[in-house]
């Protein structure tokens, strides 16, 4: 099968996943909570349509079916639609690309589901690319050290840095380098690393103003490239610091020792026999002939990685106040927010779905064997 | 003529074929012909061989007499009953007449059994003995059949050369009395002077046990030695059979000619051609139509590209799957440059 | 072909004639650590080869024949030591060797095949760059001195043989030098057209197609072929083949033993055939030197070796062999195993197997003598 072919076929398989998830989400939030939120969740929906502000109306005292879509949008006649039903009107108004509106408490008073989710979802985007790329810059080059070094001081040292970095809860280490900034590392009253928020004004090599953007892309680093505002993209920079070290740390340890494993194994290939027997430098022999053969698994587990960034990481984003979308999904499952949720989910499972995708496609890049 | 009585099995129009899966939902199959309409017959207290390069089908057609894989088509008579179809029970009773010798005694041994666990583990499976007195003296009497004496039996394989492993693995295909043991490679990952003595071993059992064997093999020095008839396979199929020393001394298939000119005689001062043929064994997925052996014989015709010859008999007990009557022993010049397509030929898996 | 006869195989009663060997071994002693003891795989080979010589190194699994060919090249694994002994190339010492002047041996002068061209084979890089990289490792390749040295013999061979295309096209490249280094992609063009022309060498169909290959997309022969050409395009005064045709089918293996006996006379190598297969050897090489648990038990011209084989051990393998090519009764075999090497037998290592084993055997170690020209045996049998 040609390439093209399979990943057409994984588009199509991937339009059925997400239909599963959907019905799947659909009855875990509206099928299991109470009525009351499950039909206030509609009326947010149907206030799209509708124009109108009358959420508090027939709450959870439906109980008779409804003559048409309309009656229930509207409640007046007391009325509920079976939860099949229900999910067809949603995904008839999904389709049309109305998710409705979020019941999260913001200034506004009323918020469209959409606008929650892309309001913060550019900040986990960009956090998530760097702390992707801190992993694999440190994940890689620990792994490669231990694996040509086996069983020496280095592959012990690395070892360490990685049992350490499994067993460390993220919460606490993230509270720990708050502590370390703020009571050690303070020069003049600032901090050398803000401790809190997206864009560091608060700290010692901050820059106290630096203007504003345009958002282009609303990725602020981004943005702030474009717009050509190289203080604002240093504070954003600096901001992330901090949360993407807490969330790098158990990635770090879990990729390098994937890669270690899968180094020492290739190095012990015949292949690499016979590379060292042409009289190859050792790093041609390492980088060209083993490092090629043992990147595969590697490139798995960053696909997971970086997919699992991507949806937010809830625990992070509190400790740093950082606006991320994985703190707004928190806030949405407290507030029984079903449009929003139900949203979030999807977007998580096409990240992950998609990654899957394209760890799939660089397979076959990198491995000429492999042929879909 | 009392045929009836000297046949243990004939096989008849056997096809093993394996599906692989393809096209864009993965709805169309497409196959590899491992064994694709073989016909023969083994007679009793005889030693066949099948010889075959890797990709010739020979273990997987052993696989299917045995009925370790289920044959796609056609029918194994073995003693007289369709044994292709038989299930449970009766082929747990067949089981005990049929045994099997592996390639690699060390892989086809438990590690943490004993031999006296080994053997006497077949006898509690198939409930032919079960007093374990009688039991350990019948592991004591296999052992001494195979040429090992009674200390061995308290050893685990790893204990024991490979040869011993070799002659371990044989006392418990023996534990049953079978009539008749498949032998797969019994001596490929075994030393000269060890194989020797394997291989006599093997000839004094039959005649001591009187047993029926199938001896696999690669190895065509060995299938002379110890067979009394051999079967050529290419890509499948049966292309010769006959008696060894009529197929050995003068094969009539062009394809066993090569086969008998590319071993290396251990005998500096017999001159000898070669690379009478070019290429590889091509992959048994894309067959070429007609005679599937034509890409690489220099005899090659239209006639053999259009019309997929059939088995027959040249003489008495011998016979090709040729058009042709060729006289070999005029050798002829190796081919020339090989055909274009061959250069992107994949590799062929072992059979 | 009559080769240059006169040199010993080595032993330490025997004169020492280094002057044209290509390789020389003296006192070879290796041992493996294992959890079970100490390994003597080696103990005390000597072993001469000279130049342009095919000889094959045979003997049973575990005799110690791969373990010698690793470490002439230096790959030993890390739990083998190499106790004493001398391994000269050309007259230099590679134990003394720093490991830059080992690796820079191997890339020059010492080449290695092995057995399984499937797994020997990077399976992610194409076989042109397997080949190539030989040469763009190698600075001595790309300096004024070879650049010139080369333009001259393909002045002669064109003077000798006619012009052709890509002679034409090797000298263009050279030429653009201008008397200094190649630039980098003239550097990759000429290792190119050296691939290509070794890929020809080793008789592989449509090279330039196969130049962007992959392995496995190549069938067992065609890789084992590339292989081949791996080593020969370095021009190495040593190949150590170790079991190149083990894995092979037997029309592939015929064909490359064909291929073998026709590169004898286009190249200037020597080469160490590693085999178990005494039919290999009888169609390939010159001498043979046979081997029995760390010991070489028999030097021998191949011819005299078949015809008159000395050492109890050799007689019994040729009595072993079944041959495809005439009927033999029953086979003699030889009683017992191969001796565990942790615990070797004392004396002669194949005194407990031997039918003429008397007493001195267990007690000394017999060495190689010449017993008659050109033919050494390791046994008191032959005591004068």
């Amino acid at each position: 099968m040609r390439l093209y072919e399979f990943i057409l076929r994984r588009l199509f398989l991937m339009i059925f996943v997400l239909f599963a998830i959907s019905v799947i989400t659909f009855i875990l939030t509206r099928g299991i909570l109470p009525p009351a939120s499950a039909v206030s969740g509609y009326l947010h929906l149907g206030l799209s349509d509708t124009g109108k502000l009358d959420i508090a109306q027939g709450v959870g005292v439906a109980t008779r079916s409804c003559p048409s879509w309309s009656a229930f949008i509207d409640n007046h006649a007391g009325c509920v639609v079976p939860l099949y039903q229900q999910y067809f009107y949603w995904l008839g108004d999904v389709l049309r690309g109305d998710w409705g509106w979020s019941n999260l408490p913001n200034d506004f008073g009323v918020y469209p589901t959409l606008a929650a989710f892309s309001d913060r979802f550019p900040y986990t985007v960009q956090l998530a690319v760097f702390s992707a790329i801190l992993t694999l810059v440190i994940g890689f080059s620990l792994g490669i050290i231990s694996a040509t070094r086996a069983n020496k001081l280095p592959d012990h040292l690395s070892r360490l840095t990685a049992i350490i970095g499994y067993s460390i809860p993220a919460f606490w280490f993230g509270l720990l380098l708050q502590l370390l900034v703020v009571y050690y590392l303070t020069f003049n009253g600032f901090s050398l690393f803000p401790v809190s928020g997206a864009l560091g004004t608060q700290c010692a090599i901050c820059i106290a103003n630096p203007g504003t953007i345009h958002a282009y892309t609303t990725i602020p680093v981004l943005d702030s490239l474009l717009s050509g505002n190289l203080a604002y993209l240093w504070d954003t920079i600096v901001a992330m610091v901090l949360p993407a070290i807490t969330l790098s740390i158990t990635t770090v340890a879990f990729l390098s020792r994937i890669l270690r494993s899968s180094m020492v194994e290739a190095l012990s290939q015949d292949y690499i026999t016979l590379a060292r027997s042409k009289g190859l430098r050792e790093r041609v022999v390492v980088y060209r002939h083993a490092l090629r053969n043992a990147i595969l698994p590697a490139i798995t587990v960053s696909g997971l990685i970086f997919s699992s960034f991507l949806g937010g990481v809830i625990v992070v984003e509190l400790i740093f106040n950082y606006p991320g979308i994985g703190s707004v999904a928190r806030d949405a499952t407290v507030a029984l927010d079903v449009n929003f949720l139900e949203l979030y989910v999807l977007v998580s499972a096409f990240i992950i779905v998609s990654a899957n995708l394209i760890v799939d496609i660089l397979y076959a890049f990198l491995d000429p064997r492999i042929r879909y | 003529m009392a045929q009836e009585e000297t046949t243990l099995i004939q096989v008849r129009e056997l096809y093993k074929w394996f599906p692989i899966k393809v096209g864009l939902l993965g709805r169309k199959s497409i196959y590899v012909k491992a064994v694709d309409g073989v016909s023969l017959e083994i007679k009793k207290s005889e030693t066949l061989g099948i010889v075959g390069e890797s990709g010739s089908g020979k273990t997987t057609l052993g696989l299917t007499l045995m009925r370790l894989v289920n044959s796609t088509k056609g029918s194994i008579i073995f003693g007289g009953i369709d044994i292709t179809k038989m299930k449970g029970r009766d082929l747990k009773r067949l089981r005990r007449r049929m045994q099997m010798v592996f390639q690699d005694p060390y892989a086809s041994l438990d590690p943490r059994q004993t031999v006296r666990s080994a053997l006497v583990e077949v006898m509690k499976i198939h409930g032919s003995i079960k007093d374990s007195k009688l039991a350990s003296d019948k592991a004591a009497e296999l052992v001494n059949i195979v040429g090992l004496n009674p200390d061995h039996l308290a050893r685990f394989p790893h204990e024991l050369s490979g040869g011993q492993r070799q002659r371990v693995a044989i006392a418990r295909s023996l534990v049953l009395s079978p009539e008749f043991l498949l032998l797969d490679e019994p001596t490929s990952s075994l030393d000269v002077s060890v194989q020797a003595q394997i291989l006599n071993l093997l000839q004094r059992l039959q005649t001591e046990l009187d047993l029926t064997y199938v001896l696999i093999s690669h190895n065509l020095a060995v299938v002379r030695h110890i067979c009394h008839r051999t079967a050529v396979m290419y890509l499948g199929r049966i292309v010769e059979i006959g008696d060894t020393s009529q197929l050995f001394e003068n094969p009539k298939h062009p394809y066993t000619f090569a086969l008998l000119s590319s071993v290396p005689i251990p005998d500096p001062e017999v001159s000898q051609r070669l690379d009478v043929i070019e290429g590889d064994v091509p992959s048994p997925i894309n067959l070429p139509s007609g005679c599937r052996f034509r890409l690489r014989c220099p005899y090659a015709t239209d006639r053999c590209a259009a019309e997929a010859p059939l088995l027959r008999e040249i003489e008495p007990g011998h016979s090709i799957e040729c058009h042709y009557d060729l006289d070999l022993n005029s050798r002829p010049a190796a081919t020339g440059a090989p055909a274009e397509g061959k250069v992107g030929a994949g590799p062929v898996g072992s059979a | 072909m009559t080769r240059s006869t006169s040199e010993s195989p080595g032993s330490r009663s025997a004169p020492r004639q280094t002057a044209q060997a290509v390789l020389e071994i003296r006192d070879l002693k290796i041992s493996f650590r294992t959890y079970l003891g100490e390994v003597k795989a080696v103990d005390g080979l000597n072993l001469s080869v000279s130049r342009g010589e095919i000889i094959g190194l045979v003997g049973e699994s575990g005799c110690g024949k791969s373990v010698t060919a690793l470490a002439i090249a230096g790959l030993l694994p890390r739990n083998a030591d190499v106790l004493s002994g001398e391994i000269l190339i050309d007259g230099k010492d590679l134990r003394k060797m720093s490991k830059a002047d080992l690796r820079r041996t191997r890339l020059e002068d010492l080449a290695m095949v092995f057995q399984d061209p499937m797994t020997y084979l990077n399976p992610v890089l194409t076989v042109g760059s397997q080949i190539t990289e030989i040469m763009l490792e190698n600075p001595a390749l790309n300096d004024s001195a070879s650049i010139t040295a080369r333009l001259d013999e393909i002045s002669k061979i064109e003077a000798e043989r006619g012009k052709t295309e890509e002679l034409g096209l090797e000298r263009q490249i050279l030429m653009s030098a201008g008397g200094g280094k190649l630039g980098k992609r003239d550097a990759k063009r000429l290792a190119r057209l050296r691939t290509l022309a070794v890929l020809r060498m080793v008789r592989l169909p449509y090279p330039e197609r196969i130049f962007k290959m992959f392995p496995h997309e190549l069938s067992g022969g065609m890789r084992q072929r590339a292989m081949i050409a791996m080593a020969l395009v370095r021009k190495p005064k040593l190949i150590l083949a170790d079991e190149i045709t083990t894995a092979l089918d037997v029309t592939v293996q015929a064909q490359v033993l064909a291929l073998l006996n026709q590169l004898k006379d286009e190249i200037d190598s020597s080469i160490v055939l590693i085999t178990h297969d005494l039919g290999v050897v009888a169609k390939v090489c010159n001498r043979v030197a046979v081997m029995y648990a760390g010991n070489i038990v028999e030097v021998a011209e191949v011819k005299a070796l078949f015809r008159k084989p000395l050492h109890p051990y050799t007689v019994g393998l040729l009595a072993a062999i079944p041959r495809a090519d005439v009927a033999k009764s029953e086979l003699t075999s030889i009683p017992g195993s191969v001796p565990d090497l942790i615990a070797p037998p004392s004396g002669c290592r194949y005194h407990p197997r031997c039918p003429h084993a008397f007493a001195k055997c267990s007690d000394v170690k017999p060495i190689l003598t010449e017993v008659e020209p050109n033919h050494w045996v390791a046994c008191f049998l032959f005591d004068k």
